[in-house]
């Protein structure tokens, strides 16, 4: 008889703490109550571009939290509520999100702007995985999104913002939809916008004047292939162990093309990415001996990065300095 | 220096392209490092596969592997290094997988499932709570070894050597025990022990084999070298022989193959551990249909 | 007084609330040729696995050269052949040597070292020479069983419990086995017990029967049997001439 008490008492218990965790669940929800616009943004310079156009008149949350890996996100049930209570939300482009489209369908809720930031943008074209080695080059062309009606980009590099001109363009079509959506700040987002795109002119100008006297030209990164449209706009070559998202772990051939490629190109530097553990960049390091510098792709941003408030400009402007150092820059 | 060349110039080019690209292929650091962790490694599951899959417990490499990726999702989310919070979770996980095998009423095989699904599905849990994926989850699922580092290669020499030769001190008592278990307890050997011990070194095995092939092939790695075995193995001895040094080979072929062909490293090592399978069953077939079934 | 071998005591064993036995007393010393024998279920396999201390015992108390089981004293002097379709993989992949060098793990284990000798010899007495080094699943069932005794008889055990050791023989070698068996006991004072289920034979070749029936029905000499009352009674007349008609 008392083991059945026991257990009668263990499974009352259990049910009052599951019952428990859904009511916690329904308690974050009270924002957007303020009366201002409510935006959610999915990665980390996209959420920097639109906080900064919001000034104070508008909320702009990230639906990344900090420290995720961006490649394999998959929204959880609180982020489809999330969206449901927000007026616009911002996603890069379907390469880079691809559970965007599924997820807009989802939902239901009021009328939600939804902001391709890829608007307008220049795509470079192909696909590119880790095994893909030396031809990583060839297989990229330019194409802008709005010319080519009947050609659909079947895949192309997704990190468009690391092309600060493009940047720029993500900036229109982010305060074109806060407009839209409140139009009675109307003049404060224009103005906020003007003044974040100087910065970013000044940023690209800071690069292209930084970049021009380098004695390499090449710069070789151990994590996978993000900086394909900032290499691009400075001419300069760029070559990574991983592909466009860092899955598959390279291969031995890549490693070795790798190995050889920084030899013959005479670089004593290799750069490692954000967030994640840069084994394979260690090891690239280890057999050439290269020294490791951070090339922060900004996708997301650690919880101490997040913490300590970086912005996009400034984690560029420290890859303009590691840059210039990689590739030797006067 | 000379001679090598001599020899290299009465040779055609092709052979001595393809003879350049591995003498090539074993200057690199990570190549050398891979080959030194891998042979162990691979010798270790080859033996202790032997073991497992003659009691029934070949699944248990997936299942452990399972855990130990829930382990790592733990460690990860604790910011603590993952071997150090797997090693000891895994074995605890083989430990209840006894335990389940004794209390629940079920053989080995459904003990393992239950153990295994608790794994992911924590792993997922804490996956999810610290924020999603990141890809070092994703390489401990497929493996790295050719990211392995040297002090993970001097953990993998010492733990290697360390488990054979336990089993090497105890290898009639294991042998005994694991061929006919009452017989092996009136004989006086410890039985109750030794089997913790044998899970606690599989646990061991599991957690290193991860390294290599991941989570997604340890199973493979250790049960096929011992089926490769089993084709044609005249004794226990001969089986384990046999199973290591088909292990052995494959896992060197699988690195300078995927090193030739462009491929992911352990699932080529794997699939030359399956060719030597239907090499071994083929053999059987062919020139062994004297031994009756 | 020869030594005591065997010493049970109230001896009970419970499996998932199933009484298999219940209170079991004897006392088995050495020299003792026994045959035991009960109908099916009587827990005769039981009885062997408490002595050698495979099973634990849920009440009462059983001790095997003065040790509680599972203690594991001189385990070197017991041979063992388990009752066959219990353990038996025909699959494993091993040779007759190797089976049989089992046998000899106890005497490793207490510092004897030699073994290819005691091997050699068994390999001798069961004619198994030509078979060596096939692999277990290979023979044919009577060549199996006479592995398992040689591996329960290897190490020269001075006690040996032998589960229906006979089912798979043919009778040519089921008479010389249990003529060896008759000269270990009469020569060398080895110990026996006999499982088996041959209620009609047993007399032949044990000294002593034990009929188990969940507790100890019988335990005695076979003159002892033939001539009780109470058995009679409880077998009816027509099975006790059999028994003893036979003896």
């Amino acid at each position: 008889m008392a083991k059945f008490r026991t257990f009668l008492i263990l499974m009352v218990l259990l049910s009052l703490s599951l019952s428990s965790a859904c009511a916690r669940s329904k308690d974050s929800q009270s924002d957007g109550r303020s009366g201002r616009l409510t935006v959610i943004a999915t990665l980390f310079p996209l959420y920097d571009f639109a906080r900064n156009i919001a000034g104070d008149r508008a909320v702009v949350k990230l639906l990344l939290p900090p420290g995720a890996e961006p490649h394999s996100f998959e929204p959880k049930p609180a982020d489809i509520v999330m969206l449901n209570r927000a007026d616009i939300f911002i996603y890069t482009n379907k390469f880079m999100e691809p559970w965007a489209e599924k997820l807009l369908k989802g939902r239901g809720g009021k009328e939600l702007s939804v902001v391709d930031a890829s608007h307008g943008v220049r795509f470079i074209e192909g696909s590119i995985d880790g095994a893909e080695g030396g031809n990583q080059q060839q297989h990229r062309k330019s194409v802008k999104k709005e010319d080519d009606a009947e050609h659909e980009v079947q895949s192309a590099d997704p990190h468009i913002w690391l092309d600060f001109s493009n940047a720029q363009q993500i900036v229109d079509n982010i305060a074109k939809a806060f407009i839209a959506k409140d139009p009675a700040n109307k003049d404060s987002y224009t103005r906020n916008a003007g003044a974040y795109k100087t910065r970013l002119e000044g940023l690209d100008s800071a690069y292209q004047k930084g970049l021009s006297n380098c004695r390499k030209k090449v710069f070789v990164s151990g994590g996978h292939y993000t900086f394909g449209y900032l290499a691009d706009r400075y001419g300069l070559r760029y070559r990574a162990a991983y592909g466009f998202s860092p899955d598959a772990e390279p291969t031995a051939r890549n490693l070795a093309d790798i190995s050889k490629m920084l030899r013959q190109e005479g670089l004593n530097h290799l750069f490692y990415e954000e967030l994640l553990t840069p084994r394979i960049a260690d090891t690239l390091a280890k057999e050439t001996g290269a020294t490791l510098l951070k090339l922060h792709g900004s996708h997301n941003i650690s919880k101490e990065e997040f913490n300590a408030n970086r912005t996009f400009v400034e984690l560029m402007e420290r890859n303009l300095d590691n840059l210039m150092t990689g590739l030797q820059c006067r | 220096m000379a001679l090598l060349r001599s020899i290299l110039s009465v040779i055609s080019t092709d052979a001595r392209g393809c003879l350049l690209d591995f003498i090539e292929f074993l200057d690199y650091g990570f190549i050398q490092r891979a080959l030194i962790a891998g042979s162990l490694i691979s010798v270790l599951c080859a033996v202790l596969g032997v073991i497992l899959v003659l009691r029934r417990l070949s699944m248990i490499g997936d299942g452990l592997s399972h855990v130990t990726f829930g382990a790592v999702a733990l460690a990860m989310a604790l910011n603590f290094y993952p071997l150090a919070v797997s090693l000891p979770i895994v074995v605890v996980s083989s430990f209840a997988i006894l335990k389940i095998m004794e209390k629940a009423r079920v053989f080995g095989d459904a003990a393992i499932a239950v153990v295994s699904s608790i794994g992911i599905a924590v792993g997922i849990l804490l996956a999810s709570i610290a924020g999603g994926f990141n890809v070092d989850l994703f390489s401990y699922l497929f493996g790295n070894i050719l990211s392995i580092s040297t002090l993970e290669v001097a953990a993998a020499v010492v733990i290697s050597l360390s488990v054979l030769a336990a089993i090497y001190f105890f290898f009639d008592e294991i042998f005994s025990i694991t061929f006919d278990e009452d017989f092996a307890r009136a004989s006086g050997i410890p039985v109750n022990r030794i089997n913790a011990v044998l899970m606690v070194l599989t646990a061991v095995t599991v957690v290193l084999t991860m390294k290599v092939v991941g989570i997604m092939l340890t199973s493979a790695l250790l049960v096929l070298p011992a089926v490769t075995a089993f084709q044609n193995a005249r004794g226990f001895r001969n089986a384990i022989i046999i199973a290591s040094i088909s292990s052995l080979l494959s896992l060197v072929a699988g690195v300078f193959i995927s090193f030739a062909l462009n491929l992911p490293a352990g699932a080529t090592i794997v699939m030359v551990n399956v060719f030597l399978l239907c090499g071994s069953f083929l053999f059987r077939y062919f020139f062994n249909t004297h031994a009756a079934e | 007084m020869p030594i005591s071998i065997v010493e049970a005591r109230d001896l009970s064993v419970e499996f998932d609330r199933r009484q298999v036995l219940s209170g079991v007393n004897f006392s088995i010393r050495q020299g003792d040729y026994i045959g035991l024998v009960g109908p099916n279920g009587s827990g005769k396999s039981t009885l062997i696995k408490c002595m050698l201390g495979l099973i634990k015992s849920s009440q009462g108390n059983i001790s095997l050269f003065d040790a509680a089981p599972p203690a594991m004293k001189y385990r070197e002097r017991i041979g063992y052949l388990p009752q066959r379709m219990e353990f038996f993989n025909p699959r494993f992949p091993t040779t007759v040597t190797e089976v049989i060098s089992q046998g000899m793990i106890a005497n490793r284990r207490s510092g004897n070292k030699s073994d290819g000798e005691e091997i050699e010899k068994v390999i001798e007495l069961f004619d198994l020479k030509g078979l060596r080094n096939r692999l277990i699943g290979e023979l044919s069932g009577g060549q199996q069983q006479r592995v398992f005794i040689a591996r329960a008889l290897v190490n020269a055990p001075d006690f040996l419990i032998l589960d229906e050791p006979t089912s798979a023989l043919d009778p040519e070698v089921r008479e010389s086995f249990f003529e060896l068996l008759h000269e270990l006991n009469e020569k060398k004072d080895v110990t026996i017990i006999l499982v088996t289920h041959d209620i009609g034979g047993v007399g032949q070749y044990a000294s002593k029967l034990m009929y188990l029936d969940k507790k100890v029905i019988f335990f005695g000499g076979f003159d002892e049997f033939c001539e009780s009352e109470n058995m009679a009674k409880f077998f009816g007349t027509a099975s006790q001439h059999i028994i003893c008609h036979k003896h």
